[in-house]
């Protein structure tokens, strides 16, 4: 029997919607590839990470600093705020009462949609001075760390909470019946179970962090050195890009797509990396 | 006698004080927006005592509204005969007055070519050709061409997008297209005949000398320190030193001993090109504590550091302390920055703001050139924190 018109209207729709989000994506690379190339050609792959500095006026286009800056920065960010953000995912659905763990939520959710330039605004007028009085110049990776963990928070305790959620509650009946703790239910029964999903969340969490642009713009000082000096500044490539797309001619405008590319290449290798961990075996 | 709308002898009564080519010609200009009475007398051929005359009549009759604005005072429509600005027209109740626009110029815009009423029973729509008005300044009268387009520095863009917007007000069949992209890229567009106009923040070089320039505006940069920095006036050496990163410490400028943050410009924006210049230092060796984008985020790193030393637009320094920012300019060569120093030049750091066009402009290109170079656009360049440029007009108050 032929299916009914309204779900093949649906198949249709819905594969429409995905071929239009897949083409997206594509077409983005595609034009970050394209823009690159005259860079790529006429400077060469290599020099990107080989050459004596950033100075793409002066033709200097070493971009490796910068790199090692995003990850440092979002790695940071991520192991200072994935233990809390995942105790605060417990908290609300194992330990908490009901009413509480709704409150709790409400707050983390708010705190995800403030605007990366408010929290911005506040490290760089509060944050950064703050710094600036333990040891100079204030403007460091350390504050890009602190400014960043604030903004992944809320992102990495949702999503671990919601898949902490979705493990059955039938487990946790059983585990109960067992006579196991609570303590011991989490680490034997849920968090086992909800592997995928925690794991998941703080991927997700660290790709925010590499992709933060405007926050870590104010708060990181942007000079272009490497990431060695937890109070020193340093440049990612996401601040690379806006704070010099604008006044970009020739040769230094196609760097920064470089600088793009090379961005998301490294988080499509996170992404990819994230699916590997993920599709381990979780259960026996 | 039946009137559709509003009190029929109002409008009786306006109609009879429109009734006046002064008059007409004024309240032409502010559809396009609020004036200052100075720029009306430029622009109106009567005298000043006279022109306030009719001011003060058009105020009685409640077609203009007057509010004082700093040194002068500013007219604008009032609000009960006010239209959005592309309609050019004005309501005054029992009919619309449009002000449609002629298809060839007329000399003087007080002097109305043609009134050519268009019945339409009691309610009557008069529409009128007057003409546009000439600007003293780098250009004069233009040729009819619609379309024009600006590219150039973003320094100056947002500041060429106001002046277009009164420009296309005051002539509707204009449209002015401006588009960003660095001071470079203005010169290549206009080399190349991509667009009419080119914005750029700098003085022209020897090798673009083919290209004609009129300054609109002249911007200034100042070192800033925090306002508790007691560091006197550094000098040339000194400057360059900190920013080469051979000096780290305030003790080096006489200040008290601590390190120094140094706030520097990111690379292609001009500010950097202007303060490298200027310093004889190269673009690989500057050695910056902090790098910023645009002149707010430095000014607001300053005022959050004590040790922080950076150069930023004395337009934009200035509002920020005037609004209570505790940052300090340094001195220069001995002059104290401001906009006025900049404007006459005893301040050395500056640099022009600039319209380029490959030879010279014609049509609305020049039209559009003459009015951003005219007083019109003072109020607008003070607005974006520039210094209008010397123009030596005759004193108009």
């Amino acid at each position: 029997m032929r299916p009914r018109l309204a779900d093949r209207l649906l198949g249709a729709g819905t594969a429409a919607a995905a071929a239009a989000a897949a083409a997206i994506v594509l077409l983005i690379a595609a034009f970050v590839l394209g823009e690159s190339l005259p860079a790529l050609r006429e400077i060469g792959a290599a020099r990107f990470f080989t050459d004596g500095g950033w100075h793409p006026t002066a033709d200097g286009f070493n971009l490796a600093p910068m790199l090692l800056a995003s990850l440092a920065v979002a790695v940071g960010a991520t192991l200072l705020a994935a233990p809390v953000a995942l105790l605060v995912a417990l908290f609300c659905a194992a330990c908490a009462p009901e009413w509480i763990a709704n409150v709790v939520r409400r707050v983390v959710e708010l705190l995800a949609s403030i605007p990366s330039v408010v929290v911005g605004f506040f490290g760089l007028v509060a944050l950064v001075p703050l710094i600036a009085r333990l040891r100079p110049p204030g403007a460091s990776l350390l504050a890009g760390v602190l400014v960043l963990a604030l903004m992944i928070l809320p992102t990495i305790a949702l999503l671990a909470e919601a898949s902490l959620r979705a493990v059955p509650r039938a487990q946790w009946v059983a585990a109960a019946a067992l006579g196991i703790g609570r303590c011991g239910a989490l680490r034997r029964v849920v968090i086992p179970g909800a592997r995928r999903g925690l794991l998941g969340a703080i991927f997700l969490g660290l790709a925010r962090a590499l992709g933060e642009t405007m926050a870590v713009l104010m708060v990181c000082g942007n000079d272009v050195r490497w990431p060695t000096d937890l109070f020193g500044p340093v440049r990612p490539l996401t601040a690379n890009i806006a704070l010099e797309m604008a006044y970009a001619l020739g040769r230094h405008r196609s760097a920064l797509f470089v600088s793009g590319l090379l961005l998301m290449a490294a988080v499509t290798v996170l992404v990819a990396a994230s699916h590997a961990r993920a599709a381990e075996p979780s259960r026996a | 006698m039946a009137t559709p709308k509003g009190s029929g002898s109002d409008c009786a009564g306006r109609l009879k004080v429109l009734a006046d080519p002064t008059r007409l010609a004024a309240v032409e200009m502010l559809m396009a927006g609020p004036r200052r009475v100075a720029e009306l007398h430029a622009a109106l051929d009567v005298d000043q005592s006279l022109l306030s005359h009719h001011l003060a009549v058009l105020r009685e009759h409640g077609l203009v509204e007057a509010e004082r604005a700093g040194k002068g005072v500013l007219y604008r429509l009032a609000a009960a005969v006010r239209l959005p600005p592309q309609a050019a027209a004005i309501d005054l109740g029992c009919c619309r007055l449009s002000f449609a626009a002629p298809p060839a110029r007329a000399p003087v815009a007080a002097r109305p070519r043609r009134a050519r009423p268009r019945g339409r029973g009691a309610a009557g729509l008069l529409a009128l050709a007057a003409g546009l008005l000439p600007v003293p300044g780098c250009g004069g009268e233009a040729a009819a061409r619609t379309r024009l387009s600006v590219t150039g520095s973003s320094t100056v863009a947002p500041l060429v997008a106001e002046i277009a917007r009164r420009f296309e007000a005051l002539h509707p069949e204009a449209r002015i297209d401006v588009q960003t992209g660095g001071s470079g890229r203005g010169i290549a567009d206009v080399r190349s005949g991509v667009a009419d106009l080119g914005m750029v923040s700098r003085a022209l070089r020897p090798d673009e000398s083919e290209l004609a320039a009129c300054t609109i505006a002249w911007d200034g940069i100042a070192l800033i320190v925090h306002a508790t920095n007691p560091v006197a006036e550094p000098t040339r050496a000194q400057v360059a030193a900190v920013y080469r990163g051979e000096a780290r410490d305030w003790s080096r400028l006489g200040a008290p001993a601590g390190p120094i943050t140094v706030v520097s410009k990111a690379e292609g924006r001009s500010t950097l090109e202007l303060f490298l210049d200027h310093f004889g230092l190269a673009a690989g060796a500057i050695r910056a504590d902090i790098v910023i984008g645009d002149n707010a985020q430095g000014i607001k790193i300053v005022a959050g550091n004590p040790r922080a030393i950076g150069y930023v637009s004395i337009g934009a320094a200035a509002v920020e302390i005037a609004h209570g920012a505790p940052i300090r300019m340094l001195p220069f060569d001995g002059v104290d920055p401001s906009l006025a120093a900049v404007r006459d030049a005893t301040f050395p750091i500056r640099r022009p703001l600039v319209l380029v066009s490959r030879g010279a402009p014609e049509g609305v290109a020049r039209s559009f050139v003459a009015f951003a170079a005219s007083e019109a656009a003072d109020d607008l360049i003070e607005a974006q924190s520039f210094a209008p440029p010397d123009r030596r007009a005759p004193a108009t108050r």
